[in-house]
């Protein structure tokens, strides 16, 4: 009875305590009720030379416990005459913190480059089997023709005046941002050192800079391949890809992540933190997306795909497995791209990449949610393929507020992407008449447009990477939480995005189209890519092909 | 129209940046940056239109 008694009021008890418990947070706490400050006390020579370590003998009994690998006797010492002394201490601190943010940067990096085999499996899986092979051999192949570019010039130009990095050692050797003076206001226009990575630029920081922005760029230069696929010539694509890396993708990361005049729209038009891309929403997928939407638009639709009453036509994928596990390792790769984008993982507000991953995860499931919703009501099926990219909706949405909002407004920036897709499929093959055998303009372009904005709405103030953000003091906040003007600095960032970026890549694209030509011919189209652009099927134990006569017959299944 | 399109493409992105050289108003900021998107925007819709124009399933013998 006893305890029927005590479990019946067991409830109240639990209710009181949770209310109780709230209420203690909500009051604040008077200032005389805060412990006194402790006098820091400097540490000496002395001290440190007081710090026992243990001895040979003591190791090799062997630390199955790890209790005492890791000691002060595995600190570096400058002078092993004088023994340890503080300036050893200090310096090893230091390097240490910068270590671990090279190790960080450079793993994150890594990641984000496994992410090529996720675009490529996605691609190749959207694409029919007549084509696999071209389509494969275009995402391998952009990782080497963009990362060439890349080290050339793009580099130079996003990230050569970018100095002042903390995180990795200050990148002091990229001092310099060529300049314009306009009404008034310095506008950083793009950068002047590091082509061939060369001179002073031959630095380690410098390295682990070039190494992570170069598999972000690679990820804008693949995107282009989707939209493009079943129709774009090999040749065509390697120089349109290479101009890609080294003119219109580091124009715009310089001037959103290089020091350049969207990122100092905060110091210099009073826009919040001025134009604020954490991880690349708008520098990476948009400037992506966009290249891809002009790039389909020279090219034009695949034979079939439209009817002469400009009706579309479904031309499936073959590979819906290959589909999925390529969202996946985009997932996963994703991880890389966005907590690495502190740059680092010790010091400046960095511990804040569990927060970061924490976002990417929640955006990126219910981008999903928000497309398997939008498909299942519209047509009665949940659509495996519109699931995938809504994934990765939801992912390129969060990719620029990642590092400044929370949980909710991460879940919400994403369902909304996963739905947004949807609709911006159906659009971009409906009403613009554009063809895009993967979705690509409407995942990376229109998505990357929207994580560009909700950045502006959803940043909730709380975030601090060493007290500023493109050296505005403060946390970046967003409209919702009562800055208007760092909405419009996203804004300005879409315009440029739109009218730009774009337009740079449109023109360069056209110049191709005219010199070489962007389009296959007719019959190679019809034959399938793989034996007329590659000389090799993808498939050839279950793909007829008969070379010259422009058919071919999938017999699969 | 090709042109036409590119050029209204960047003549959005220059209202956009002239509503910053002229106000200083958020407010004001915000409702002329919205004019400049959706010139650009519009501008796209120009481009595009001229491609359609001449598509390939257009053209006579086009697949069906």
């Amino acid at each position: 009875m006893t305890h029927l008694r005590s479990s019946r009021w067991l409830p109240l008890t639990v209710v009181t305590v949770a209310i109780l418990g709230a209420l203690s947070g909500l009051v604040p706490v008077r200032a005389d009720d805060q412990p006194a400050p402790v006098a820091a006390v400097p540490i000496t020579s002395a001290d440190i030379k007081a710090v026992p370590a243990p001895s040979t003998d003591d190791l090799a009994k062997g630390d199955p416990g790890g209790t005492v690998t890791g000691n002060a006797g595995d600190i570096v010492t400058a002078d092993p005459k004088a023994g340890l002394t503080l300036n050893d201490v200090v310096s090893q601190v230091g390097q240490n913190r910068i270590a671990i943010n090279f190790v960080w940067t450079l793993v994150t990096g890594y990641l984000v480059m496994f992410m090529q085999a996720g675009f490529a499996l996605v691609e190749t899986g959207l694409c029919r089997a007549k084509n696999a092979n071209h389509t494969m051999m275009m995402n391998f192949m952009v990782y080497g023709f963009g990362m060439f570019a890349y080290w050339v010039m793009g580099f130079a130009i996003q990230q050569g005046g970018c100095a002042g990095v903390t995180n990795l050692g200050g990148l002091q050797s990229l001092n310099n941002e060529f300049k314009l003076s306009l009404f008034g206001k310095d506008w950083g226009l793009f950068g002047t050192q590091g082509f061939f990575l060369s001179g002073q630029t031959y630095d380690v920081g410098v390295m682990v800079m070039f190494l992570f922005q170069m598999v972000f760029m690679d990820t804008a230069a693949t995107i282009v391949t989707g939209a493009a696929a079943e129709r774009w010539k090999f040749a065509a694509f390697a120089i349109s890809s290479m101009c890609l890396a080294a003119l219109w993708y580091p124009l715009y990361g310089n001037w959103a992540w290089g020091g350049g005049w969207l990122s100092q729209l905060g110091t210099n038009f009073k826009l919040g933190h001025g134009y604020c891309d954490f991880a690349g929403s708008g520098v990476v997928h948009a400037v992506g997306g966009l290249s891809a939407l002009a790039t389909s638009m020279i090219i034009g639709p695949r034979i079939g795909k439209y009817n002469k009453d400009g009706s579309p036509n479904a031309m499936p994928g073959h590979d819906i497995t290959m589909v999925l596990l390529g969202c996946f390792i985009l997932a996963f790769g994703w991880f890389g791209f966005n907590p690495g984008s502190t740059l680092g993982a010790s010091g400046a507000g960095n511990l804040r990449i569990g927060s970061i991953a924490v976002n990417t995860m929640l955006a990126g499931a219910t981008g999903s949610f928000g497309a398997i919703l939008y498909m299942w009501m519209r047509y009665g099926k949940p659509d495996a393929s519109m699931s995938g990219n809504g994934l990765l909706a939801g992912l390129v949405a969060i990719t620029a507020p990642s590092g400044f909002v929370n949980t909710v407004g991460a879940a919400i920036l994403g369902f909304v992407a996963g739905a947004l897709v949807c609709f911006s499929v159906e659009f971009v093959e409906r009403v613009l008449k554009v063809d895009d055998p993967v979705g690509a303009i409407s995942v990376h372009g229109t998505c990357g447009l929207w994580g560009v904005l909700s950045l502006g709405l959803f940043a909730d103030g709380t975030s601090n990477y060493g007290g500023s953000w493109n050296g505005i003091d403060g946390s970046v906040t967003g409209l919702f939480y009562g800055d208007v003007a760092q909405f419009v600095a996203q804004l300005i960032g879409c315009c440029t995005l739109v009218g730009v970026i774009f337009t740079m890549a449109y023109v360069v694209n056209w110049g191709i189209e005219i010199f070489i030509g962007q389009r296959v011919t007719a019959e190679a189209e019809l034959e399938g890519l793989d034996l007329p652009e590659m000389g090799a099927l993808g498939y050839p134990e279950f793909q007829l092909v008969m070379p010259g006569t422009g058919r071919s017959v999938e017999t699969g299944g | 129209m090709r042109g036409i399109g590119l050029l209204v493409i960047v003549l959005g992105w220059l209202v956009a940046i002239g509503g910053l050289l002229s106000t200083d108003e958020p407010l004001m900021r915000l409702v002329i940056a919205f004019v400049g998107f959706s010139t650009s925007l519009g501008g796209i819709w120009t481009l595009n239109a001229a491609h359609n124009a001449a598509a390939i399933w257009k053209e006579k013998g086009a697949w069906r």
